[in-house]
């Protein structure tokens, strides 16, 4: 798991030795995944891989390549190098092709994990849901999900510098979901995140399974018309359309290109693109950031970053060195590191104070399922709703929805959003397994956005007429 | 390795698992070249080995996955304990249907290993279809291969020891422009597969490819300065990478057997499909017949065997419109048979798989074909519709959590009026119910319009797994469907 620095010091040299530019990054990881379905544990697995990725430049020729080597050794790594060097000469150049990042250097070396995590028995995590069938189990309820934990790390060296810089972190991301079986097969959801064990907190979850448990069994199901509805967004949701957002507006590269929502000459840096109460930032230093990598996975570091400010469009990030290498771009961030932050508003810090305050009809979407980009060039989306969908009136939940299809731009939304609760929340969005890294996106817990197209409802009635 | 991996499994079953199995990725090497604007964009290798343990003990399920073979006994212990530790929480004890202990192998039928083909070569051929893609008013455009070659033993307690060499080969060309409203669209295409032929180096140096190019190229410019396409409810013809998405995302996924019985619900989701439906469920109309072929010549679905050592079958899932059968492993089809209180599933589909060694396998679709009807050629299929828009290119889609609906964006629509084509519209869009939708198909192209669509995108699973697979089917064509522009 843990690389032997001097393992990378001693490659780097041979490319040094060699008069080839280089960059070289071990990852490793050691990942536990519990899954739960029908109230029983269906699989549990773990996983250990160390891998390294090699960039090698040789004046205006390139060529990468990624290798699980046998015995980690710095016979084999250099091996595998040379067999990279062989190619250069077969190449094209690539005439924009810039020298290597800077990497940072100096006291950036940080551990975050937690080693309990790595040898862990994972009976903790089977736990979590044998709590939730013992609670729901003999309420008509099936209950699945998925529990991941685990560690990891990366080390970056080139042939700029001398030392490697690497991070170790850990983090974990547990899902419970009930099927209210004698209730028409209705679903609700509970989600945490955090960076080690001590965080878990299983009653939370029960908790919150409770009260979503308490609205599908006490109100009617309804279907709604198709039109426009002020909607509240719960955690999951915000996080699903900022986490969107972030790849198709706030790339830098995706700007350069055109590829993304934002146009050149209407979108530009400083414009207002989003409404007054829209703040949005890249901030390792956050206090609410989850997990405070210093150093990106490219081993530049990362400055705090404002991305919109106060609906003005302040910067963009530039993370692909390629890309920024034929623009003439310095690659200023990490996009797979990541800490994008939707600053809270004076809203509604409750469950009880949202309800209270709502007394327009307006719509509950807890979590939206398989959001996909309609047109990216307008910013336009879809996606259904999932796990609550509710009708909130006079200050009562009145009603519980079948799932909604929700069509809108993320232009739409952001200059639409009537309130931001003042309560934060992390949510998940870590690749966890097949070689883990932690990533998070905080956001207020609540918003709401006026008038929400929303183009289908899925009552089977419905359906079956379609 | 093989006495090794033989020994281990021996160990497992001394230790008290019921059942084990070790797929050993020999060689996992994976090779992508790519284009950017006439520059080379993308030139990478990667070489990985590895083997995932699987240990059925308890009636649970444990896997645990290393790419240190120093460590492989471990490992194993590891996959036990995982499955101690399940069988904690278990409702319902894991019965595998019975297979063939087999000892066999398997190759992909390739004429020009890429292997042994020199980076030049293909550096010459990715810039030779790049040059076609050029154009004044393209102002991106790419060319991307990607070849990939897995060596896989597998050997499991109950005696079966299968290899396999398995080759698959992706090529897509990109083309996008700015239209007259000043927002990106895009012409892509992604090389299919013909079951009479092979999978290698062939595929690249086929010349059906610069005619391909070339034609994106014209249908960008048209679609430029097209009209958008316009709300209405008419007859829809689906192109052969539309309908494979379309079988993908409301047969495939839909007709999974964990996701029936609930498995996938917290993730990927569930199923408008119950144990109640099968044999009696009229899925779609009676030109619909479906079915998942494991056997399918030159797919990246087609692996001669499973991950639990099933060979691949040819599996009836939809018969003239009624529900028949489901993508099926060893491990859930005793356990839905229970359930439904009936015999619905006699043995095991073949369709248990795995992305990687690291990944425990799951169903999976591995060909979800629809045969051709006899309802003609492309060219007697569009003279049958008086009014009617014909699409193709997948740009987004979105599917409720049971596969109860979709909602697709295309990257072309050709306007149909009075059986002609009339002209390009831009941004077209479909969506609909899946179970109204495939009971509104009204008319299935004969064989000359069947063609096998190669897909490496499909995800699924927690952890989550990236699979290969592919989808035979014909141009259809469907009565009443709400169709639009954008959202």
């Amino acid at each position: 798991m843990k690389v032997d620095h001097q393992l990378l010091i001693n490659a780097n040299q041979y490319l040094k030795d060699q008069g080839i530019k280089g960059q070289i990054v071990f990852r490793s990881e050691r990942s536990h995944l519990v899954r739960a379905g029908r109230n029983q544990v269906s699989l549990n697995t773990s996983e250990e891989a160390a891998r390294f990725f090699v960039q090698i430049q040789l004046g205006k020729k390139q060529s990468k390549g990624e290798f699980v080597l046998k015995n980690n050794t710095t016979e084999e790594l250099i091996h595998e190098i040379k067999e990279l060097q062989a190619t250069l000469p077969l190449l094209p150049e690539i005439d924009h092709l810039g020298d290597l990042l800077n990497l940072a250097q100096g006291d950036y070396n940080d551990d975050h994990s937690d080693m309990d995590m790595i040898n862990m028995d994972t009976s903790l995590m089977v736990d979590v849901y044998a709590k939730a069938v013992n609670k729901f189990a003999d309420k008509g309820c099936e209950v699945s999900g998925a529990f991941s934990l685990g560690t990891y790390a990366y080390s970056i060296i080139n042939t700029n510098v001398e030392q490697p810089i690497s991070y170790r972190g850990s983090d974990y991301n547990v899902d419970v979901v009930l099927q209210l079986k004698e209730h028409n097969n209705k679903e609700i959801k509970s989600s945490q995140v955090g960076a080690s064990l001590a965080e878990i907190n299983a009653d939370a979850m029960i908790e919150e399974l409770d009260r979503h448990f308490l609205v599908k069994t006490t109100t009617h199901r309804k279907s709604v018309p198709i039109g426009k509805y002020n909607v509240i967004f719960g955690p999951e949701a915000v996080a699903e359309i900022l986490a969107y957002t972030s790849w198709v507006g706030f790339s830098g590269e995706s700007y350069l290109m055109q590829t993304g929502m934002f146009k050149k000459g209407q979108h530009d840096i400083g414009s207002k693109v989003f409404g007054d109460n829209i703040t949005i930032t890249n901030d390792p230093t956050s206090k609410h950031s989850l997990f405070k990598r210093r150093v990106g996975l490219n081993g530049i570091l990362r400055p705090a970053h404002t991305i919109i400010n106060k609906g003005i469009l302040k910067n963009l990030i530039y993370s692909s060195k390629d890309i920024c290498d034929r623009y003439g771009i310095v690659v200023d961030n990490d996009f797979a590191t990541a800490s994008f932050e939707l600053l809270p508003g004076t809203g509604p810090a409750t469950w009880t104070e949202l309800v209270q305050q709502t007394k327009e009809p307006t719509l509950y979407i807890n979590t939206l399922h398989y959001m996909n980009f309609t047109n990216v060039a307008k910013g336009e989306f879809t996606a259904t709703s999932r796990f609550g969908t509710y009708l909130i009136s006079e200050g009562k939940v009145q009603d519980h929805l079948y799932n909604i299809r929700v069509n809108d731009s993320f232009h739409h939304v952001f200059n639409n959003v009537h309130w931001l609760s003042s309560k934060i929340t992390s949510v998940n969005l870590s690749s966890t397994y097949g070689m883990r890294l932690a990533s998070s996106v905080s956001v207020p817990e609540w918003i709401e956005v006026k008038d929400v197209p929303i183009t289908a409802c899925f009552a089977p009635e419905l359906s079956e007429n379609a | 390795m093989q006495k090794k991996i033989a020994d281990i499994l021996d160990s497992l079953l001394a230790m008290g698992a019921s059942y084990a199995d070790i797929r050993w990725h020999q060689d996992d090497w994976l090779q992508s070249l790519s284009t950017l604007k006439g520059i080379l964009h993308q030139n990478s290798t990667r070489k990985r080995q590895g083997a995932g343990i699987r240990v059925l003990c308890d009636g649970a399920w444990g896997f645990s996955s290393t790419e240190n073979m120093n460590t492989l006994a471990d490992t194993a212990k590891a996959a036990l304990e995982q499955a101690r530790s399940a069988a904690q929480l278990r409702q319902f004890k894991i019965e595998l249907s019975p297979k063939e202990t087999l000892i066999s192998e398997f190759q992909t039928h390739t004429l020009i290993d890429p292997r042994t083909v020199s980076l030049e070569d293909k550096m010459k051929r990715l810039f030779e279809l790049d040059q076609l893609l050029r154009a004044p008013e393209v102002d991106l455009w790419s060319v991307s291969f990607e070849f990939y070659h897995r060596s896989i033993y597998y050997a499991d307690t109950e005696g079966s020891k299968i290899w396999r060499k398995i080759n698959d080969v992706a090529a897509s060309l990109d083309c996008s422009g700015i239209d007259i409203d000043g927002l990106r669209q895009k012409r892509s295409f992604e090389i299919y597969q013909d079951i009479n032929k092979s999978v290698g180096w062939e595929n690249i140096i086929d010349q059906d490819l610069n005619v391909k190019a070339s034609q994106l190229v014209d249908q960008l410019k048209e679609i430029l300065k097209a009209p958008q396409c316009e709300q209405e409810t008419c007859d829809l013809v689906i192109l052969n990478s539309m309908m494979a998405l379309q079988v993908h995302e409301t047969i495939g996924h839909a007709l999974e057997l964990d996701r029936i019985l609930g498995y996938e619900l917290s993730y990927a989701g569930g199923s408008h499909v119950n144990l109640d439906d099968f044999d009696h469920k009229v899925f779609g109309s009676k030109k619909l017949n479906a079915r998942a072929d494991g056997t399918t010549p030159n797919s990246p679905g087609t692996t001669g065997f499973d991950d639990d050592g099933v060979p691949g079958r040819n599996v009836v899932l939809i018969d003239n419109g009624i529900l028949k059968n489901a993508l099926t492993s060893r491990s859930t089809i005793n356990e839905a048979n229970t359930l439904a209180k009936r015999k619905i599933f006699d043995q095991s589909g073949g369709a248990n798989r795995a992305e990687s060694y690291r990944h425990m396998p799951i169903e999976r679709m591995n060909n979800i074909n629809l045969d051709p009807g006899n309802d003609g050629e492309l060219e007697e299929l569009i003279s049958k519709v008086k009014n009617g828009l014909m699409v193709e290119s997948p740009r987004s889609w979105s599917i409720g959590s049971n596969r109860e609906n979709f909602h697709f964006a295309c990257e072309i629509g050709w306007k149909i009026k009075d059986g002609k084509i009339s002209h390009i519209v831009r941004n077209p869009t479909y969506g609909g119910a899946s179970i109204p939708f495939w009971n509104s198909l009204k008319y299935v192209g004969d064989k000359s319009t069947w063609r096998l669509e190669q897909v490496y995108n499909c995800g699924k699973g927690q952890p989550n797994q990236i699979m290969r697979l592919g989808h035979g089917v014909p141009v259809c064509v469907f009565e009443n469907v709400q169709v639009g522009s954008e959202s």
